[in-house]
């Protein structure tokens, strides 16, 4: 039989071309996270800001889903910045 | 952004390192090879690395790295490392929160707040580095 060769790796020239070509928009990273924090909310019944509130900085936060949540959370935070940075954000403020 | 300028190439240069990692200790997917630079696109919207890759037949690798800069070095502020099996168990898994001091032993961990979780969810010492729990993974690949 013959043996199955490896896939290929990529070369640093190939992965840093791929990175900045830009396949992934904003929004989509954004949909993304937005998609595992509403797995999250079904599976625990919990709105993910009433979570935050609760659960990260103790020690229940030590389980892979409650871990998981707490950094998509932040991220999905992080994304929304990126995507509306504050000096766009502040002709709206009061 | 969350990332700007050599920002940008750190944070590539830590995801090419995982990249590496990752491909001289597993046989994956050919289909990682095209996940990989998406999931790091990620990176430089969200400051955060997540990926899942199938790395045997019925084990499964899920890391989860969120970066912040102190000032111009990249560090991981928090992270997971996941081995999952077919039934979804964690049979090894390693994050950073700072909420245990000793191992299963009640010996006190040698690089808090570092640590693993077996199978059994006992806690152990661990370095904090990925080529470790890789390494770890892998002999838990070659024990099946």
């Amino acid at each position: 039989m013959a043996k199955r060769n490896p896939p290929q790796r990529m070369t640093k020239k190939k992965f840093v071309k791929m990175v900045t070509s830009g396949t992934l928009s904003a929004d989509r990273a954004i949909g993304n996270m937005v998609d595992e924090l509403q797995r999250y909310e079904r599976k625990y019944g919990m709105r993910s800001e009433v979570f935050y509130a609760l659960i990260p900085g103790t020690p229940a936060e030590d389980q892979p889903d409650f871990l998981n949540w707490a950094i998509c959370y932040r991220s999905y935070f992080r994304a929304l910045q990126s995507k509306f940075p504050l000096k766009e954000l502040s002709r709206y403020a009061i | 952004m969350p990332f700007e300028g050599r920002q940008r190439a750190a944070a590539l240069d830590h995801c090419w390192s995982i990249y590496l990692s990752l491909t001289r200790a597993f046989i994956l997917p050919e289909e990682f090879h095209a996940e990989f630079p998406v999931a790091v696109e990620s990176v430089l919207i969200s400051a955060t690395l997540q990926f899942t890759v199938p790395i045997g037949s019925d084990l499964t690798l899920s890391l989860r790295e969120e970066y912040v800069f102190d000032r111009q070095r990249l560090t991981v502020n928090r992270y997971s490392y996941n081995v999952i099996d077919v039934t979804g168990n964690n049979v090894l898994r390693a994050d950073n929160l700072p909420f245990h001091r000793t191992d299963y032993r009640r010996r006190l961990l040698r690089h808090p707040p570092h640590h693993l979780h077996d199978e059994r969810d006992h806690v152990h010492s661990f370095s904090g580095d990925l080529d470790e729990f890789i390494a770890r993974a892998q002999t838990i690949l070659s024990s099946r």
